[in-house]
């Protein structure tokens, strides 16, 4: 099997935290029109603190994730490649200790090491 | 003949015959202090010093979790050991290192506030743990040696590392 080079994803910009999401699990993101208070907040399903109204307001579809609303989020997107050498395992105490289980990879880039979130199957 | 001189003599004669073992063994500790508290670590635990850099948080994991850094190539966890042994700091410390530990199954930073120094002592200077330690020290604390006037404290990183899951509620037997 050859190793992909590098994989399209989704980069968020929330407060002062990046998060990555493969670009193929994002069915969409679109600005919020109206908001609408059944759509739970993205940094609340996470378990983070909500972050502050800065940049768009976002909705951001991941039908891997079963919550079918969505989620609306606050801050900036872009879509990026990331290389194959930026992406890195999970260390052994962060894989067996974070209670977020879609963190599964970490990215570096310029603003240091962020999160990559995916909700694909894990291999056993 | 003088009797005091002979007893000397004999006195000097018996101790030479005394042999001092010099090979006796020796284990290199990693010396550092946490808030006012000094410890030591196994030099053959400990890969690699490092200089106080910046820290990327990771969310969901627990307050004993710094975050993660990039070295050599690699992602290393650094984890608080002040808040593992739930020692309080006064001040925040000025020049921290990072000791990037490896136990037998796992590999991690260890974001200390100061590092002492780098020795060999010998194995009979490492002294048995107190029974009076803190129940939370008492998991991971496997001696007490006593160097240049200060005693230290003495850790192993498998039971550090373990400690660290465990106060993560996750269990080791799984």
């Amino acid at each position: 099997m050859t190793v992909p080079d590098s994989l399209a994803a989704v980069h968020l910009h929330m407060g002062n935290i990046d998060f990555y999401i493969p670009a193929s699990e994002v069915l969409r993101c679109s600005l919020v029109r109206e908001a609408q208070s059944e759509i739970p907040l993205f940094s609340h399903w996470l378990g983070l603190k909500e972050e502050p109204h800065q940049g768009m307001h976002l909705h951001l579809l991941v039908p891997g994730s079963n919550v079918l609303t969505g989620w609306t989020l606050w801050g900036e997107l872009e879509n990026v490649i990331l290389a194959r050498e930026a992406i890195f395992a999970l260390p052994p105490l962060v894989r067996e200790s974070c209670k977020i289980p879609v963190l599964r990879a970490l990215v570096n880039s310029h603003n240091g090491l962020s999160p990559l979130l995916s909700w694909g199957k894990k291999k056993p | 003949m003088n009797e005091q001189l002979e007893q000397m003599l004999e006195h000097y004669q018996q101790g030479s015959n005394e042999v001092i073992c010099v090979d006796e063994p020796r284990q290199t500790l990693v010396l550092f202090q946490i808030s006012d508290q000094r410890f030591a670590l196994y030099g053959a635990q400990v890969k690699e010093i490092l200089a106080d850099r910046p820290v990327s948080w990771v969310p969901g994991c627990a307050p004993t979790l710094e975050g993660v850094i990039s070295n050599r190539g690699r992602v290393e966890s650094v984890i608080r050991l002040s808040q593992l042994l739930e020692i309080s700091s006064h001040e925040p410390a000025i020049k921290r290192s990072i000791l990037i530990g490896r136990s037998e199954t796992m590999q991690s930073g260890i974001l200390v506030d100061k590092l002492i120094d780098v020795l060999e002592v010998v194995e009979s200077q490492i002294l048995a743990a107190p029974d009076s330690l803190p129940s939370v020290m008492q998991k991971i604390v496997v001696g007490i040696v006593y160097i240049s006037d200060s005693y230290y404290t003495l850790l192993d990183l498998n039971l550090v590392f373990n400690r660290y899951l465990e106060s993560c509620g996750y269990d080791s037997a799984r």
